[in-house]
């Protein structure tokens, strides 16, 4: 071991002070200051990844690193996990939760364990595997799962016991790696993938949607094919993630401004591969790094940094020689940046949602309809049938699109739909990414393929008076 | 067998008495209900839709107070700021404190208190400083004090609820923006009054350039504009040469417009405005679905453009814009809003260049566009509750926030751009009211804080907008904004009737289908509904002597109870029926053929809140029974003459 490097309760202090805000939890700030690490063996091979199994190596652990920074405090948090990842710090900063498979070969599942004694036990029952929890408020977490390897990832939200689990995503390509948003709404990566053409390379994107499933949104970088970006966190008015391209090797750390997600994106000039980023308060960032050159005896190294964006060089505050630390957690009690409670707005009763255009030729004219060169007649809805890992579509219905670029239609709710845009002889304008509405959501789009940082214009919609045109027979051809 | 024949004789007594209760009481229950049903028709002339119990139509209510001249409260409320000329001193008028306040600014301390009954709203100094002019809400005038004792000297005779107030350098006239009479006075300080020009709806702010050539009045609440037509809320610009109004430019898709500031040689105007899409249905609040701030730049020349800036962000909204300041180098703007407690900084520079480089279809996508503040937006400033009216220094270094909650004035540094001392006028600690009004005006309980409720009832009142709640199915049924004037009393609550109280319809489920966040903690929900029952009615309007007969002949219309003709007027076809008194409302939902079953809304402060039926087709008290009342189902009218109509209405302007 390296040792901790001097000052590292000094290094911590934006984060412990953004804690003891709160005077009920500030004992328990006192008595579990420190980090929640994830290591992983310096000679195992990992990289970031949606795939658990490539992020957390068999012998990958948790440990949680008290702030005095002798070595005798750091405590592992994942007991005799064959494997362990994805660590998560409980609101009140007393316990961990995070993911982990008790055998080579075994699942995939959710533990809980406190900071300071016991071990881990598990909290999800799932038959699949349940990776990267996190708290959303201190009574629901939100995790990924899936049923099986051959199924995508899914987002699904439970009470914080693990009880009462309740999906919450739909779509094609696996969602991962979910946190919170201080407004309540959830902000995760999704993976995209294009049958072809343009743009077809498959990409990892930003997207938010609400704690109960609606309003499903891309945040950034849907736009950017061959990119992933992983592990969303946000600060004090943005986010960071961990932006990579694998088929060039790059990484980068970003930041996007959340008043302009699309366009307010830019790379930080961060010296060391990072991995995982974790935003205090006052614009300091806690980043687990990668060097970007082998150790000695050519093994990749990777260390925690505390780093102040062009604020020079980042400071080491946690490196172990047997080790990688890929991820970091702070901990506090995080109720200074306590999520707020959404309502929710389904209605379990309902088997469809409602999808609402306001003018489909409100456009960016990126990918979208061009008014003035494809009359759009119809729209076409289509439904997903899934063999093993690839989908493919099915059109369910075509609806007639108002004079005003308006429509409104019926759509079966919690299953991936695609929309496609279709001129008067039934040439495909454009196709939209896939999406899903939950029961009863009344879902807006302001038009195809629009500049996501624009609100709607106020205007009369054709369509709204022709609402709840009912879905028409589901049948089609499979393309 | 003695024992046992008790024991059975016991246990049969109590299976009877079960059994009468099993089928009695659900009998006496619907027995009662029926009978309820049956009285309720009988006195209302329509089949009951509701069964409500006794005390409803005949437990007391009483009215809510109306809004007095004479009423004082221990805050403060500062409303209207001004600067002397030569930058010594603040003033500050505090519309619920009745005061106006002497502040040095140098020393953050109040060094004379004049109390001025009748709602300060707007102070403003004469170019000299010899004169301070302020103008009174509830007074209908506006005092006359001197500038350096500030002695009152006299007052002014304006118009209904003067609400602005501005000195015309060049002239020493002043102009009056009335907001209740809707118009806008030029007066002369020894009370003549030189014009008075029609303006738009609620004319809230008035602001004059500095070469005295033009000047702009904002007009807070749109007009009232048929339908498809967009709301809009009128821009007047006077030519203050020719004594007319030159210019009615139309804010599309405004509301909430309460301030306004002309560059020194009046070429452009700036004007917070809450931008609606009431157009869409409220299925979300995200991505500005439902309301954003926006600064309008508007050419003041004939022909000239009206460009629409942005002030919201993508994921944060700046709620309420309310007031603008330039300064005098017109290099900055800075933009109160009310309900994110925030000053918005604006590089006025920005502006005129995006203006100047883009086409006109640039600026019509602009207006849209979430992430174009960070071209002009050069600063956030947090401040107290509610800031509202700006003041600039002369010198343009400081720039002076009311904030209106807080009691208290924040100072800007212009240069740092940060609140460098803060000014207290009051310290009165806040009772249930007014934590409940600060609840009201603050934006932080909906989505990302996009609106409060004062964005769509400002002043406790209505936004006159028809709004398509998603609650009811998209599409059907646009309802018009109530007015929350005067509610005490008036349950149950909605257009469809179903919320019982104030605390159902602001609790859990309006967060569900309008907020979109989470809902009002418990405490603060019982504080705004202390609030809302505490807002008043407006001001009584005063009825000229003249038309004293014809208001009685009106009432005496609303209570007849045969036609013209001698004919019977169905008990249910009567006006008293429904708008039963003192409420004006026998708060039963009523089909008046106007599109279904509707909560019958009480008539008092009626004058004051067009636009009129559930889905506001009504632009008119007039219009409710020469358009939409043509078969008599909504009281008897059509043998009414033109004559007894007006007497009729003059009579409803009255309550």
């Amino acid at each position: 071991m390296r040792g901790f490097v001097a000052g590292m309760a000094l290094a911590l202090a934006p984060w412990v002070v953004s804690g003891c805000s709160t005077p009920s939890a500030s004992d328990s700030v006192q008595g579990h200051l420190g980090l929640v690490v994830t290591q992983v063996g310096a000679d195992s091979a990992w990289a970031p990844s949606q795939d658990p199994s490539k992020r957390y190596p068999i012998g990958s652990r948790i440990v949680y690193v008290r702030s005095n920074g002798a070595a005798e405090d750091v405590r592992l948090l994942s007991g005799a996990l064959a494997a362990a990842g994805s660590p998560a710090i409980s609101p009140r900063g007393d316990a961990a939760i995070f993911a982990g498979r008790a055998d080579a070969d075994g699942r995939w599942s959710i533990y809980k364990t406190s900071l300071e004694r016991g071990r881990p036990r598990r909290l999800v029952e799932f038959s699949g595997d349940c990776i990267d929890p996190a708290y959303l408020t201190p009574q629901r977490i939100v995790l990924s799962c899936r049923t099986s390897s051959l199924e995508d990832w899914q987002l699904y939200t439970a009470a914080p016991d693990g009880s009462n689990l309740r999906r919450i995503s739909f779509g094609i390509g696996a969602a991962t790696g979910p946190a919170a948003l201080t407004d309540g709404r959830i902000i995760f990566s999704q993976a995209e993938r294009r049958a072809t053409g343009p743009g077809s390379e498959e990409r990892v994107a930003l997207y938010t949607l609400n704690p109960d499933g609606t309003l499903l949104e891309p945040f950034s970088g849907s736009h950017d094919p061959g990119a992933a970006r992983l592990q969303p966190r946000e600060g004090d008015g943005v986010v960071f993630v961990v932006a990579s391209r694998p088929s060039t090797g790059w990484s980068g750390l970003e930041r996007i401004e959340m008043g302009r997600p699309q366009s307010g994106r830019v790379e930080l000039e961060f010296p060391l591969r990072p991995l995982s980023v974790e935003a205090s308060s006052d614009g300091e960032l806690l980043v687990a790094a990668e060097s970007r050159v082998p150790d000695q005896v050519g093994r990749r190294t990777a260390g925690i940094y505390r780093w102040i964006p062009g604020g020079g060089e980042p400071s080491p505050i946690f490196d172990t020689t047997d080790w990688a630390e890929t991820e970091v957690r702070a901990v506090s009690t995080g109720l200074d940046r306590a999520s707020r409670n959404l309502p929710s707005s389904i209605d379990p009763s309902r088997s469809v949602g409602t999808l609402v255009c306001y003018d489909a030729n409100r456009s960016d004219g990126e990918v979208g309809p061009k008014r003035d060169s494809a009359v759009l007649t119809k729209i076409a809805i289509e439904g997903a049938t899934r063999t093993g890992r690839s989908a493919s579509a099915i059109e369910l219905s075509r609806h007639a699109v108002e004079s005003d670029g308006s429509f409104a239609l019926e759509v079966p709710a919690d299953t991936p739909v695609r929309l496609r845009s279709l001129d008067s002889d039934g040439a495909v304008i454009a196709t939209s990414s896939w999406f899903w509405v939950r029961p009863g959501e009344v879902r807006a789009c302001f038009g195809c393929h629009e500049d996501r940082e624009s609100a709607p214009v106020n205007r009369p919609v054709e369509a709204l008076a022709k609402y709840a045109q009912a879905l028409s027979d589901a049948q089609g051809t499979s393309r | 067998m003695k024992n046992r024949g008790k024991g059975r004789s016991v246990g049969q007594s109590v299976l009877s008495a079960l059994l009468v209760l099993a089928i009695g009481a659900p009998a006496a229950w619907f027995g009662a209900k029926s009978l309820v049903g049956i009285h309720i028709e009988s006195k209302t002339g329509r089949p009951a839709e509701k069964v409500v119990a006794c005390w409803y139509c005949h437990g007391e209510v009483a009215p809510a107070p109306r809004r007095d001249v004479a009423d004082s409260s221990a805050y403060i409320s500062p409303a209207g700021l001004a600067v002397t000329s030569g930058g010594e001193r603040l003033l500050v008028v505090g519309e619920t404190g009745d005061v106006l306040l002497v502040v040095d600014p140098a020393t953050g301390s109040v060094v004379r208190r004049v109390d001025l009954p009748g709602a300060p709203h707007d102070v403003a100094t004469s170019a000299d400083g010899s004169t301070v002019a302020v103008a009174l809400r509830d007074a209908d005038r506006v005092v006359l004090l001197d500038g350096e004792t500030f002695e009152v000297r006299g007052e002014l005779p304006a118009g209904r609820e003067p609400l602005g107030v501005r000195f015309v350098p060049s002239t020493g006239q002043i102009l009056v923006a009335n907001g209740g009479s809707r118009d806008v006075m030029a007066l002369t300080a020894d009370g003549g009054q030189v014009r008075r020009w029609g303006a738009g709806t609620e004319p809230y702010a008035v602001a004059v350039s500095g070469d005295s050539q033009v000047a702009a009045v904002a007009n807070r609440r749109a007009l009232l504009r048929p339908e498809p037509l967009l709301p809009a809320t009128e821009l007047t610009l006077v030519d203050l040469v020719g004594g007319r109004v030159d210019d009615r430019r139309l804010l599309m898709s405004s509301h909430l417009v309460e301030g306004v500031a002309l560059s020194s040689d009046g070429s452009f105007a700036l004007v917070p405005a809450l931008r609606v899409r009431n157009y869409l249905p409220t299925t979300q609040v995200a991505r500005g679905a439902l309301m954003t701030a926006s600064l309008v730049f508007v050419e003041t020349a004939p022909g000239g453009r009206t460009v629409y800036f942005p002030l919201d962000e993508t994921n944060a909204y700046y709620a309420d814009p309310s007031d603008v300041v330039l300064t005098p180098d017109d290099r900055l703007a800075f933009v109160s809003h009310g309900g994110a407690n925030a000053v918005s900084v604006v590089d006025v520079g920005a502006l005129k260049n995006r203006v100047e480089s883009s086409s006109a279809q640039e600026l019509e996508a602009l207006a849209e566009d979430l992430g174009a503040f960070a071209e002009y937006v050069v600063a956030r400033i947090p401040t107290r509750d509610n800031p509202r009216a700006l003041a600039v220094s002369p010198d343009g270094s400081q720039v002076f926030v009311a904030e209106r909650l807080s009691d208290s004035v924040a100072v800007i540094d212009t240069e740092r751009l940060e609140i460098v001392q803060r000014i207290t006028l009051g310290d009165a600690e806040p009772d249930a009211t007014r934590r409940g009004e600060i609840v009201f005006h603050d934006a932080s309980g909906t989505f990302q804080g996009q609106f409060s409720c004062r964005s769509c009832h400002p002043d406790g009142h209505t936004d006159g907008l028809n709004w398509d709640f998603e609650i009811d199915g998209i599409g059907l049924h646009r309802l018009e904004t109530r007015s929350l004037l005067g509610v005490r009393g008036t349950a149950p609550f909605k257009w469809n009737g179903k919320n019982p109280d104030l605390a159902t319809q602001c609790g859990p489920r309006f967060a569900r289908v309008l907020t979109r966040a989470e809902p009002f903690a418990e405490e603060d929900l019982a504080d705004l509904v202390t609030y809302i029952q505490s807002l008043p009615l407006p001001a009584p309007r005063p009825v000229d002597p003249q038309l004293e007969d014809a208001v009685e002949r009106g009432r005496e219309l609303f209570f007849r109870t045969t036609t013209n003709s001698g004919v019977e007027i169905p008990l249910g076809d009567r006006c008293d029926t429904c708008h039963r008194p003192p409420l004006y409302t026998h708060r039963l939902k009523t089909d008046v053929h106007s599109g279904g079953s509707f909560d019958t809304p009480h008539l008092l402060g009626v004058a004051d809140s067009a636009p009129y039926l559930h889905d506001g087709r009504a632009a008119s008290l007039e219009e409710i029974w020469t358009v939409f009342n043509p078969d008599d189902t909504h009281g008897v009218t059509n043998d009414l003459t033109k004559v007894q109509l007006n007497e009729l209405i003059l009579f409803l302007r009255s309550l």
